[in-house]
């Protein structure tokens, strides 16, 4: 049976909840990642970081905090006011912009699992170690792809190339 | 349990007086303990009244207003295909700009819309659209969000107020006593303009100095460009044009006997006829499955089983004797009963949801009616009910369903309300509100 071990590609990540935003912009803009796992001070998986949750709270928080609400055609910004809105978030602990609610798996668990969550809503599951919860590494459909192909992942080849370190599956 | 005829056979030949009290007290302590949601705990009572035999099934299903429920339903429907449109946000925006942008201008103006789309439609939802543009203008001025968060809630319960469907109570009274939409239009609306009136007044002159901006903040707002809320222009049409023929429907529909509720539902039948038009098979069985989703639908069970509940302590004579106790306190005097009935009502209904309250004193106002000298004397006292129980909203941050909307989203968008900062405002504002209903049902009435 193809357990998550054998497919998942170990991953660090320098992201930790508490840190300002500003630090996980630095970073998705120096290595154009567009999805970074979030880890709290014990190493414990907490969420995600996304592009698109970034992109989210850079949206006006009134008219977001309502389903439904979110289509604000007659809003006529400046740069200036965008860029204060920016200011305001950067200062925001990761935490509160994250998606805390990713699902993960552990090394054992069947690979299949893997594959459902992928097949669903998530583009990369968290692999965890079951007792301390710290992340170990992560599985995406790059990596299974990959492995079924016998090729190094995208991600690899990046990291091969010297343009990829530390994060990414 | 029984299925037809009297109630019977109580469970274990317990006295049903005190069997239907004891149910009814314990469905209330549950409902206001909120450890259950209030419609499991309103089923649940209904659910008792029935199988321990104090009401017959019959008895049960005779005690639901389908018209109220068939109100609240159709306007639900309506307004949830009209929201979708963006109209809401499009004269929010348009109102605040009207106001050149100045913070007490928008504040005044943002009230007044709430205010008459509280009347027309329900303050729930006007409070939902229009608090979060009022939060995005407060935000952009850079001023304090807390006065327009304070205005919304007094404007949506005093909005709420003017008309038969403002608000739950009214809808509730209004089916129960045939009262019309123009009855309540013409008894109400007047009182409840003078009152938002004076309470604008006084925000301006309690705020209208402090709330200052820049011309160049001023100027963000003024960029906001209203059309761009506006998403189906077809869809628009459809809705106003519904809309409208409602408001017509509920002004008519007393004098050819069409119940408000029959009046809503056709609205919101003829709505999603319309909507369908030009869709495929799936496309029109979507639009009327989006539009039912939209429907509270643990509103309409939590109203079904008050209803029971209600009819389970009435046919027991509870509300009777308890109806003879008031009429023993106010000697069966029309004024005295009306005045008790207003101060009585705002103050239970500032503490705790107003729509069991209304509900239950419903029955217990029409046994009164014979001993106060027929329908026409007892009238003073439905308006003083409805008057009380709506009014009685702006007492605290708990007192009606759009107070606690707003709590949430001001939570939500980092500005919470501390429930002692809004009841300085809100008690002052309901006493005094009540106290001018007080007078404007004396003048109006008994003078």
């Amino acid at each position: 049976m193809l357990t998550c071990r054998e497919v998942m590609r170990p991953t660090t990540t320098p992201l930790y909840v508490d840190d300002p935003v500003a630090r996980a912009i630095d970073f998705v803009l120096t290595r154009h990642m567009g999805l970074v796992p979030v880890v709290d001070r014990q190493e414990r998986f907490v969420g995600f970081l996304s592009g698109e949750r970034l992109m989210r709270a850079l949206l006006p928080k009134h008219l977001t905090m309502v389903r439904g609400l979110d289509r604000m055609g007659y809003l006529r910004e400046s740069q200036e006011e965008l860029r204060e809105r920016l200011d305001g978030l950067e200062q925001r602990p990761i935490g509160e912009v994250m998606d805390p609610r990713a699902e993960v798996v552990h090394p054992d668990t069947p690979l299949i699992e893997a594959q459902t969550i992928l097949a669903g809503t998530q583009f990369v599951v968290p692999v965890v170690d079951p007792d301390s919860g710290r992340l170990l590494g992560a599985i995406s459909f790059f990596t299974i792809l990959a492995l079924l192909r016998g090729e190094p992942s995208w991600s690899e080849r990046l990291e091969n190339d010297g343009q990829a370190e530390g994060t990414g599956a | 349990m029984t299925h037809g005829g009297d109630a019977q056979a109580v469970l274990f030949g317990l006295d049903p007086l005190w069997l239907s009290t004891a149910i009814f007290i314990g469905a209330y302590v549950v409902l206001l303990s909120e450890r259950v949601h209030r419609t499991v705990a309103a089923l649940l009572g209904a659910a008792a009244m029935v199988v321990t035999g104090i009401l017959s099934q019959d008895q049960a299903i005779a005690g639901i207003d389908f018209n109220t429920l068939a109100l609240l339903a159709g306007m639900m429907v309506i307004i949830a295909v009209t929201r979708r449109t963006g109209v809401f946000e499009y004269i929010a925006i348009w109102a605040a700009k009207r106001a050149r942008a100045e913070p007490i201008g928008i504040l005044i103006i943002l009230a007044l819309v709430t205010a008459v789309f509280s009347a027309l439609l329900d303050n729930l939802t006007t409070v939902l659209l229009v608090v979060p543009v009022a939060l995005l203008i407060s935000d952009k001025l850079k001023v304090s969000p807390y006065p327009y968060l304070f205005s919304q809630i007094l404007a949506a319960n005093i909005g709420g107020t003017a008309t038969l469907i403002g608000d739950p109570p009214n809808i509730l009274i209004g089916s129960a006593t045939g009262l019309s939409f123009n009855d309540f239009l013409l008894q109400l609306g007047p009182i409840a303009l003078l009152i938002l009136l004076l309470v604008l007044a006084l925000f301006y002159g309690v705020w209208g100095a402090s709330l200052q901006t820049t011309a160049d903040l001023k100027a963000r707002v003024m960029r906001f460009d209203e059309r761009g809320s506006i998403r189906d222009v077809r869809l628009l049409r459809q809705s106003l044009a519904v809309l409208g023929l409602v408001i017509l429907g509920f002004v008519l529909g007393e004098h050819v006997g069409v119940a408000p509720g029959t009046t809503a539902m056709a609205g919101a039948a003829l709505l999603l006829l319309l909507t369908g038009i030009g869709q495929d098979e799936r496309g029109k069985a979507e639009q009327v499955r989006e539009a039912l989703q939209e429907v509270e639908w643990s509103a309409l069970f939590f109203f079904i089983g008050l209803f029971v509940i209600v009819q389970g302590v009435q046919a027991t004579g509870l509300l009777e004797r308890l109806a003879a106790g008031l009429m023993g306190l106010t000697g069966g005097d029309p004024m005295v009963t009306a005045f008790t009935t207003l101060w009585l009502s705002a103050a239970v209904s500032s503490a705790i949801d107003n729509i069991p309250f209304v509900a239950t004193m419903i029955p217990l106002v029409e046994t009164m009616v014979p001993g106060l000298g027929g329908a026409a004397a007892a009238e003073p006292v439905w308006w003083s009910l409805a008057l009380g129980a709506c009014l009685g909203g702006n007492g605290t941050l708990i007192g009606a369903a759009a107070n606690v909307m707003v709590a949430g989203l001001s939570e939500r968008a980092g500005t919470p309300i501390s429930f002692v900062r809004f009841l300085l405002i809100g008690m002052p504002v309901m006493i005094a509100s009540v106290a001018l209903a007080n007078v404007y049902i004396y003048l109006r009435h008994f003078l």
